[in-house]
């Protein structure tokens, strides 16, 4: 059984005439414990092909066809109530910006706990404790103190690790991660990257990972989804697409990356001859 | 060789409540001629404040700066909010160039060439800048610091908001530039594989210090600093 199936999926925006396709014909699926990575540039549909998962598709947007099935149950057929249930519970999801994504009025342990308020029966001492167990694993600094913390007493590092806390407290099967690391600083991004990785083998949580960031797929995916204007251009196993890659949009964007290979500079090629 | 500019024991600080925030703490620089100098550091280490107190937009609290050429032009991570939205690009490259009372013929051939040089097409300077896509704008940001004849700019995150494909585009534009107007580039960026394809010299900064500065080749190959020895670690490849 897969834990996740999307089959010929067709994303359309209707706020223009006639409507725009966004994605196109994309099939893949994903095992439980695996992460999927999908890179592409803006406007490849890597986003929505996220959202679409979740129902999260803005109103101007729609599936048009295809069909999403988690864990073999249509998810176009679910109720919202039964939508609601799978969200947070079963497929959580991280973003770019936790800033944007806490609310910056609730403290931090409030909102890492909300979920258990929605999705489970644990009384308020249980909540707590696994609150604070959670951030201890997700490496936060003295859990007790910041559990009544506000998001912007915290640094950009801290917050999405509260947001990485507030995702995995209810043990989902599948955590969608879109671009969680881009607006982070390197040696932060590290940090991050190797948490997800640890969660991952530790809970054996499925991570569909989503980037414009060659490098970051590579170091935490075992299988990559390369799209481009809405299909997917390639699928493959990293190393696969990594050192052989079969398409000429792959070949082009690896190329393309900035890498400690070879220099732009033709002056400094000659001087390392 | 010559420098264009040289940073002497600049400290600089910024108000913070009632204390002082020490942002520079006693930064020694130079950018020579006909070089891109790397500047890499993550958030919060000075590196944009350093650019404002080079372009005079910051007092410094001590040390010296001086200017061995004009004033060096900026561009920036994000051009859409350099640039004015109610104007179309050419008018946009022309201004500086009406304020100098240079006539009109000559004007729209100046700007003609250096659009062609950026690679922007006469119909692309024609356009509104939200008519044009991400690297078009930056195309248009770097036409906009050089045509006043500008050879040294300093350039914030150039590339850091771009897809990489078009990112791959804007730098070797760059380097392109560079090297047939003879430019001197102080680069910015937080990314170090960027910075190692297209810097001569790097400078690290790390909490308003300058943690070390060498050649390219001997930054990667050997760093001294164990800052230097991190953010190498840090940086996926």
């Amino acid at each position: 059984m897969h834990l996740l199936e999307v089959k010929n999926l067709n994303i359309e925006f209707y706020d223009t005439e006639p409507a725009t396709k966004v994605v196109k014909n994309v099939s893949f699926s994903m095992e439980e414990g695996e992460v999927l990575g999908i890179v592409g540039e803006s406007g490849s549909g890597k986003t929505q092909t996220a959202l679409s998962i979740l129902r999260l598709l803005k109103d101007h947007a729609g599936i048009s066809s295809g069909e999403i099935c988690f864990k073999e149950k249509n998810i176009a057929d679910c109720t919202e109530e039964e939508m609601n249930q799978i969200r947070g519970r079963e497929i959580s999801m991280i973003f770019q910006e936790p800033m944007t994504s806490l609310n910056p009025v609730l403290t931090v342990g409030s909102q890492i706990e909300e979920a258990l308020k929605l999705h489970t029966k644990d009384d308020r001492k249980t909540r707590k404790e696994k609150v604070i167990a959670m951030m201890r694993e997700v490496e936060l600094p003295n859990p007790e103190e910041l559990y009544g913390k506000y998001p912007h007493q915290l640094s950009g590092g801290m917050r999405q690790r509260v947001m990485i806390a507030a995702a995995l407290v209810t043990e989902p099967k599948l955590l969608i991660a879109d671009e969680p690391t881009t607006a982070l600083d390197v040696t932060i991004q590290a940090q991050i990257l190797k948490l997800l990785k640890k969660m991952n083998e530790k809970h054996r949580t499925a991570i569909l990972f989503i980037s414009h960031d060659l490098g970051v797929i590579r170091y935490l995916c075992d299988r990559v989804i390369v799209m481009n204007e809405g299909e997917t251009v390639e699928t493959g196993a990293i190393t696969d697409v990594f050192e052989h890659p079969q398409e000429d949009y792959t070949k082009k964007l690896l190329e393309a990356i900035p890498n400690r290979r070879t220099s732009l500079r033709r002056r400094r090629d000659g001087k390392k001859e | 060789m010559k420098n264009v500019l040289e940073v002497k024991n600049v400290s600089a600080s910024y108000k913070d409540g009632k204390q002082r925030q020490e942002v520079l703490k006693d930064i020694s620089l130079e950018v020579r001629e006909n070089e891109i100098l790397g500047l890499v550091g993550e958030s919060g280490c000075g590196k944009s404040t350093l650019s404002k107190v080079i372009l005079g937009f910051v007092k410094p609290d001590c040390g010296e700066i001086i200017h061995h050429t004009k004033m060096p032009q900026m561009i920036f991570q994000d051009p859409f909010s350099s640039l004015n939205p109610k104007k179309k690009v050419s008018w946009i490259l022309e201004e500086p160039l009406r304020m100098q009372k240079m006539p009109r013929e000559q004007r729209r051939e100046k700007v003609l060439e250096m659009a062609e040089k950026v690679g922007l097409s006469r119909e692309q300077i024609d356009r509104y800048p939200r008519e044009l896509s991400g690297g078009q704008r930056q195309r248009v940001s770097i036409a906009a610091s050089l045509i006043q004849g500008s050879r040294f700019i300093i350039a914030d995150e150039p590339v850091s908001a771009l897809d990489v494909t078009i990112q791959r585009q804007i730098m070797e534009l760059m380097v392109k530039l560079q090297e047939e107007m003879q430019l001197s580039i102080l680069f910015i960026s937080h990314d170090l594989n960027v910075i190692y394809q297209m810097c001569d010299r790097v400078l690290v900064m790390k909490n308003g210090k300058i943690e070390e500065q060498a050649e390219t080749e001997e930054l990667f190959e050997h760093p001294k600093s164990e800052y230097t020895k991190e953010l190498l670690r840090a940086a996926l490849q």
